[in-house]
């Protein structure tokens, strides 16, 4: 169980959002919305622990991830905007990179990498240097770790951008597969999820008006 | 786990070799040019083929340096390494070796080219051989930790120089000192312990360091 206490995310001393609380149970995703700007990457950032929380506290388990941090990095897969896809590397060596980073069993990487670049539709493409590739095809190389994880807990920031209708649906059908086997997703998108079963609107977190007067008290201490 | 990602270090390195044969070309074109620019007297290149040598050499690899980490930074492997259960110190190690070994091997393989240019001894050919192994682990831990903190500048290249030649300072001193002595005939054991010792102790820790300016990145 995946659960946020109180947290602020700040953005040069100014609060970007505040008291965000949610509980993320095995086999729920969690659809994160809001506009543009509103600081979804950064707070999915400071979950996975890419940048720190400003205020509140992230429990993993049932103990906060300071104290558990090998637990949780075990536990997460995070993937951002950028997906880790190197460009000089064959499509079939970028899949056997990551799928030594979920830490899946060398016995088993072979035919995992082929049952995931099979699910992506990339099985012809298998010994293409990822840089000829088209914008849609390289995130598909990087979404293809949905199918080599090993992890319970998935952080996806936009997945589904540059995506044809297809892979969308393939992807939320991936997502949905892996909550019913007792994972739990975050996932950012501005499209509509099928796959999600709650949903957390960062709107609602905006800093109220009496909170932003330290930030002025801030600024004038900087 | 470690191995693997060595392999896909060195395979990175063969598949963008431009990154490590832009250093080297430069190494070989300064050391090229520099008889012609200075004097024909064979004597007076042999005493100052060790200047030569090593001045050329750490500027080649302050050329390599930003490389280290900006591709990885720019894909976003970077984030996916730090979010994985694997150490960020211990990933920094691998990739720091590997590109050392890439930097290193094809280097060697100038030294008779070298020797020739410069009319080296055999005695100089192989000191340098030794200092080159012995060295240039320091300069590429020491270059990684200024590859690290100038990771999110953009053309970092001239503040990454400026961060790390004074540091590079102490190390040319000695390497090219222990050249000078095999030169001269006298022993040079002791800079190369030294230069030995410096590069294990940077080895030990810069890869820590880099971790710990990696988990403050935002």
């Amino acid at each position: 169980m995946l659960e946020l206490k109180q947290v602020g995310i700040q953005r040069e001393f100014e609060w970007l959002l505040q008291g965000i609380s949610c509980q993320a149970k095995a086999g729920e995703c969690w659809h994160v919305i809001g506009p543009n700007g509103v600081g979804k990457t950064t707070l999915l950032r400071g979950i996975v622990g890419l940048r720190t929380i400003d205020a509140g506290e992230i429990y993993w388990q049932q103990q906060p991830v300071q104290e558990n941090s090998d637990g949780f990095a075990k536990s997460l897969l995070y993937l951002g905007h950028q997906l880790g896809v190197t460009p000089v590397l064959t499509v079939v060596e970028n899949l056997k990179h990551f799928a030594m980073l979920s830490h899946l069993p060398s016995a088993e990487i072979e035919s995992s990498v082929a049952n995931a670049a099979e699910s992506v539709g990339l099985m012809h493409k298998l010994d293409s240097r990822a840089q000829d590739l088209s914008a849609g095809q390289k995130r598909r190389v990087g979404l293809s770790q949905l199918w080599l994880s090993s992890q319970s807990l998935w952080v996806l920031d936009e997945p589904l951008t540059a995506l044809d209708v297809q892979a969308c649906e393939m992807i939320q059908k991936r997502i949905a597969e892996h909550c019913q086997q007792g994972g739990m997703a975050l996932v950012t998108s501005h499209q509509p999820l099928g796959c999600a079963t709650n949903t957390l609107d960062l709107s609602t977190y905006l800093p109220s008006t009496e909170i932003s007067s330290t930030r002025f008290d801030a600024e004038a201490w900087y | 786990m470690l191995t693997r990602l060595f392999v896909h270090e060195l395979k990175l390195a063969w598949f963008k070799r431009q990154d490590v044969l832009l250093p080297l070309g430069f190494y070989l074109m300064a050391i090229l040019v520099f008889p012609l620019g200075l004097t024909a007297d064979i004597h007076f290149l042999q005493k100052a083929a060790s200047g030569i040598v090593m001045v050329s050499l750490l500027f080649a690899q302050l050329l390599s340096l930003e490389r280290l980490f900006k591709l990885d930074f720019e894909s976003g492997l970077l984030d996916r390494y730090r979010t994985s259960s694997y150490d960020s110190s211990i990933i920094v190690l691998v990739k720091l070796l590997a590109s050392w070994l890439a930097f290193l091997l094809p280097l060697l393989l100038l030294a008779p080219i070298i020797s020739i240019l410069l009319n080296l001894s055999f005695n100089t050919v192989i000191a340098m051989i030794l200092v080159m192994i012995t060295g240039t682990p320091f300069l590429t831990m020491i270059g990684g930790l200024g590859a690290a903190l100038t990771l999110r500048v953009k053309q970092s290249a001239l503040l990454l120089i400026v961060i790390i030649l004074p540091l590079y300072i102490g190390p040319l001193v000695f390497m090219a000192s222990a050249m000078n002595a095999a030169a001269s005939g006298l022993p040079y054991n002791a800079e190369l312990a030294l230069l030995g010792a410096m590069s294990i102790l940077s080895t030990a820790l810069c890869p820590l360091l880099i971790g710990w300016i990696f988990r403050m990145l935002d």
